[in-house]
């Protein structure tokens, strides 16, 4: 830029919403920035998955069980596995199968496993079997 | 009130119009990339240091195009400074906005993926505001002259602002990396000279003939600056794939020259296009 363009069109000081966006602005980018500094000077911690399961619910003939996959390492993983078994008292059992795309760092995914009969009479077990950590 | 006083006094109405401009003109270029789901996850598979140097890289951009075009109509040095800080302001703003809108974030994000992908996605929301002056014919008669009386170096700078603007919402996605990988060697080589006839083609339309067409060596500056635009348009396509992780210390050469072959067919487009862009 020419002086003559600083001449032309510099005369005026900015407004107060120029320098107040402005402001919000500066705040707003070095916030993001510390945020990544900080992520990008810490050790990242290698990813943690576990399974949890929460109180089935009925739904017309079928039974909802709530399954919470926490990943409390900070690295993202993708492709998780993770089986639901329900061992009945009778001996026979049932096997759900969860995959989850994409799971991030210190996040947590909550996905329904589906039974045909009430998993409250039964012994339900969630184990992660396999992800990727790309 | 002398009409300069009544000027003064309505600047930050001005200014207001500006801003309000600026996210319309970010949300017409920006939307596309918050349906991309490959951004999304880039909020958290990117390394911080890539999005830091992204912010930096984007930054520059920004400034020339605040330059050509911009954001806020005070043209001085400090003013287009300010202008650029402010349109990645407001590209921030808006993206944790319409992601909070379309539920792809909630108050459950973990903090470091949700500025991951604000941060992502502030890129084409601010790349569009700051071409919001003259995507909405509000054009400046000083950006206008610097555009008629751009250096090679200034058509350059456009040239990468129009390349960022076509390529970021295309580079996340798989289809560069599919497609540059499974290109026989013929078909790269047809893609280079194909991206290089469209820049050509494009250079030309612009306005080259208008400008140069007294000028005797038209014809060696318009390859000038059709061979510069496309060199860009490699090199900010190079860029980006290696900020969305496609190139890697693992990846081999041919493969990362070819997947930049693949994206630069995009991404040429908007290097050529920039001035008309801008």
């Amino acid at each position: 830029m020419s002086d003559t363009d600083d001449r032309e069109h510099g005369r005026r000081q900015p407004d107060w919403v120029e320098r107040l966006a402005t402001a919000v602005s500066a705040l707003v980018v070095l916030a993001v920035i510390a945020v990544l500094v900080w992520d990008a000077v810490h050790p990242d911690r290698p990813p943690a998955l576990d399974a949890s399961s929460g109180a089935p619910r009925a739904v017309g003939r079928q039974w909802h069980v709530p399954i919470t996959v926490r990943n409390t390492g900070d690295l993202a993983v993708q492709e998780v596995n993770v089986r639901v078994a329900l061992e009945r008292p009778d001996t026979s059992a049932t096997e759900v199968d969860i995959r989850i795309d994409w799971l991030p760092g210190r996040s947590e995914r909550e996905i329904d496993a589906v039974f045909g009969s009430d998993p409250s009479r039964g012994r339900l077990t969630t184990q992660v079997q396999s992800f990727d950590a790309p | 009130m002398s009409p300069d006083e009544a000027q003064e006094q309505n600047t930050p109405r001005r200014t207001l119009t500006a801003y309000g401009r600026g996210v319309v003109g970010g949300l017409l270029v920006g939307m596309p990339s918050f349906m991309t789901m490959e951004i999304w996850w880039g909020g958290f598979t990117l390394a911080a240091t890539r999005l830091l140097g992204l912010i930096a890289f984007n930054y520059g951009v920004l400034l020339v195009l605040q330059h050509y075009s911009g954001l806020h109509p005070r043209k001085t040095r400090g003013g287009q400074m300010r202008a650029a800080l402010v349109a990645y302001g407001l590209g921030l703003f808006a993206a944790s906005l319409v992601l909070m809108l379309l539920g792809v974030t909630s108050l459950h994000t973990a903090l470091r993926d949700f500025v991951g992908k604000i941060v992502l996605l502030a890129v084409p929301v601010s790349v569009g505001a700051s071409v919001a002056m003259s995507e909405f014919g509000q054009d400046h008669p000083v950006t206008r002259r610097r555009r008629e009386a751009a250096s090679y170096l200034g058509t350059l700078g456009m040239a990468a602002g129009g390349a960022m603007l076509f390529g970021f919402g295309v580079a996340p996605t798989d289809e560069p990396m599919i497609i540059g990988l499974k290109l026989p060697w013929h078909h790269a080589l047809a893609l280079v000279i194909t991206s290089l006839v469209q820049v050509h083609a494009i250079v030309y339309a612009v306005g080259f003939r208008q400008r140069e067409r007294d000028d005797r060596g038209a014809m060696q500056k318009l390859f000038k600056e059709g061979v510069g635009a496309y060199a860009v348009a490699l090199v900010v396509a190079a860029y980006l794939l290696w900020t969305f992780g496609r190139m890697d210390a693992g990846t081999g050469l041919v493969a990362c020259v070819y997947q930049a072959i693949a994206l630069g067919f995009v991404t040429s487009l908007g290097a050529a296009a920039g001035e008309l862009l801008i």
